[in-house]
């Protein structure tokens, strides 16, 4: 029997900066088989190990493909990210997974999306995004709001810029906090519903942010008149072994690991502690 | 019918020291005033008079601390050692119906696509003669939840105690093996021994039921989840940890490294969804932030969510958690504050 603990050989390709504290790692498995064999879908995530110091559940951030590698958005906040930071380009780390369920993307074919994100929340969802560009009439409009903090937090800067370039397209970015350079909006990414007339007609919502974002933006979602099943969202738990055992991801009978990361605002609104 | 004998009290340490020969025996022994699951060396320090262990045997089959492997790193990376995992069959007699029941509900969270080996192949190696409460204590339930005083299932060999003799039934090809050990030892079952048997479980029954449907409990809770009380339980909690360890279905654990020397190893521990860092993330966001929040996730958890996901109720009424915790929650108490009834 495969023994679903035991993390296989991954290396570091290369690294990038996302902001001070954030980096994207892209990642091949040493075992070329297994890279071959590692097919994931937007929303699904990875147990990382960082063997001494732990293991952490971390969202691909990149669109599953034929490039060969995957991608890890991290921002350094606890033990294991702050040694996967130390790294360079070719050490190695340990991967588990893909664990959980994924975006339901079948359901988002034929449909306009607004994806909201908040800070690190534009990581899973830029999986998603991405396969939505690569198979773009297969999609309606896409609204992308993004909120950080700062304007030195805003993720992906690059490929917000390419985004917005994308036909029937548009992208809205705020900080909560601007600065000197910063010419852009200012608030909190429920502001920029008033930027903007997000159409609930045939329209899928996909957010993914802190929990206090979710809460917030939810209803606003609400109360432009979304219906409950259209909100998708996508959470973050403490998982220790992402297939269903530890116990630590339990959200009433669904586990996250298993059931989510993804699911809608129906599923979700009377489990206890989920949002 | 199960196939059944009967074995002669006085035959009992012989069968297990039969059974010694070959398999680790595991058995009740008395031990500072208490009684605890503890591998035999010699037959005769097995306990029989007891109500049930203070701890239950769920450690031998998920160590409060396991290793799950060992890890060397390098400049190239890092190799994995899994642990030898013991082969030495071994006999858990004595365990009462409402453990056995317990573990046949932790198969069910560790079996599945993604069976974890470590729990699974002590589950295999093991064989457990199970012996019926005939005299429950008053802290028992297992009668109002199915899993006890007697058994129908789940186990290999039960024992239940007559009149100078036990009454030996056989569930499965790895208790027939036991049998056939010491075969002299048994003789078949009598009718009379058989409608004794079902007299004493009968009675039995009577003491560990309590007047609640679990099911019926399980409906009710769902209607009591903004309920006051529970923040009043929630209050009371000491976050010890201590139900959850006494507990035999309670199965969450932690995973965490150790280096030492230069040499790692992964290890899982029993964790406990009462205590704050439960579900405390990296960067210090907790979905479940109070005590009445955490003490709400332990009851549903056993009497809705598990219920919900796996069609069993994770309680086995053994009572350890209401008189050994600290805190003395009563599940009586909760029985009682829940549905409104005496």
């Amino acid at each position: 029997m495969k023994n679903p603990y035991i993390p296989y050989r991954a290396v570091i390709k290369t690294i990038r900066d996302e902001t001070c504290d954030t980096r994207t790692f892209s990642l091949v498995l040493q075992d070329g088989k297994r890279q071959e064999e590692f097919q994931y879908k937007p929303g699904q995530f990875v147990e990382v190990s960082l063997l001494g110091y732990g293991e952490s559940p971390i969202s691909l951030a990149s669109a599953p493909g034929k490039r060969g590698y995957f991608e890890l958005c991290v921002r350094r906040v606890g033990r294991v990210t702050e040694a996967l930071h130390q790294l360079s380009e070719n050490d190695i780390v340990g991967i588990r997974g893909p664990f959980g369920n994924g975006f339901p993307i079948e359901e988002m074919v034929g449909r306009n999306l607004v994806f909201v994100s908040g800070g690190l929340g534009l990581a899973p969802l830029r999986s998603l995004i991405n396969t939505v560009f690569a198979n773009r009439r297969d999609f309606g409009k896409v609204t992308i709001l993004y909120g950080a903090r700062t304007p030195d937090d805003l993720l992906f800067q690059g490929e917000l810029a390419v985004w917005e370039d994308r036909n029937n397209t548009e992208v809205l970015v705020t900080v909560d906090v601007g600065s000197g350079y910063w010419q852009g909006n200012v608030g909190v990414v429920t502001t920029l519903f008033k930027k903007t007339a997000v159409s609930i007609h045939n329209t899928i919502a996909i957010v993914c942010g802190p929990p206090i974002m979710f809460r917030f933006v939810i209803r606003e979602l609400l109360k432009i008149g979304f219906p409950e099943e259209s909100i998708i969202l996508t959470l973050e738990r403490l998982m220790k072994c992402g297939v269903g055992k530890c116990g630590h991801c339990n959200i009433g009978p669904k586990y996250v690991c298993l059931d989510g990361p993804v699911f809608n605002y129906k599923e979700l609104k009377d489990l206890p502690d989920a949002l | 019918m199960t196939l059944a004998w009967e074995l002669d009290r006085q035959k009992l340490l012989p069968w297990l020291e039969a059974l010694g020969r070959e398999f680790e025996v595991i058995a009740p022994v008395k031990t500072h005033g208490e009684v605890v699951f503890t591998s035999l060396s010699d037959v005769s320090q097995v306990a029989l008079d007891y109500e049930n262990t203070l701890v239950p045997p769920k450690e031998f089959f998920l160590p409060p601390t396991e290793t799950m492997f060992s890890f060397t790193t390098n400049k190239g990376g890092f190799n994995i050692v899994l642990p030898e995992e013991e082969d030495r069959r071994r006999v858990i007699f004595g365990i009462r119906p409402c453990d056995v029941t317990a573990l046949s509900i932790l198969d069910k969270v560790f079996s599945g696509d993604q069976g974890d080996e470590y729990y699974l192949s002590k589950r295999e190696r093991s064989v457990l003669v199970a012996l019926g409460c005939n005299r429950p204590a008053e802290r028992c339930f297992c009668g109002s939840v199915g899993a006890g005083p007697s058994l129908s299932d789940n186990f290999d060999v039960l024992l239940t105690e007559l009149d100078g003799c036990y009454f030996v039934e056989v569930a499965s090809e790895k208790g027939t093996e036991l049998i056939y050990k010491a075969p002299s030892l048994f003789q078949e079952a009598s009718e009379e021994a058989r409608k004794k048997k079902e007299g004493v479980v009968e009675q039995a029954k009577k003491l560990a039921t309590r007047p609640v449907d679990p099911l019926e409990m399980a409906r009710k809770m769902e209607a009591h989840f903004n309920d006051s009380r529970w923040a009043q339980l929630g209050e009371r909690c000491l976050e010890c940890g201590g139900c959850t360890y006494l507990c035999p279905t309670c199965y969450c654990f932690d995973v965490v490294d150790r280096v030492k020397d230069g040499k790692g190893s992964r290890l899982r521990c029993w964790d406990c969804c009462l205590v704050p860092g439960f579900t405390r993330m990296a960067g210090g966001i907790n979905p479940r932030d109070s005590a009445k929040a955490r003490i709400k996730q332990r009851f549903y958890h056993k009497w809705a969510y598990f219920v919900a996901r796996f069609g069993v109720l994770q309680c086995v009424g053994c009572g350890r958690c209401s008189e050994t915790a600290l805190c003395h929650i009563d599940w009586k108490e909760v029985f009682q504050s829940v549905t409104g009834e005496p």
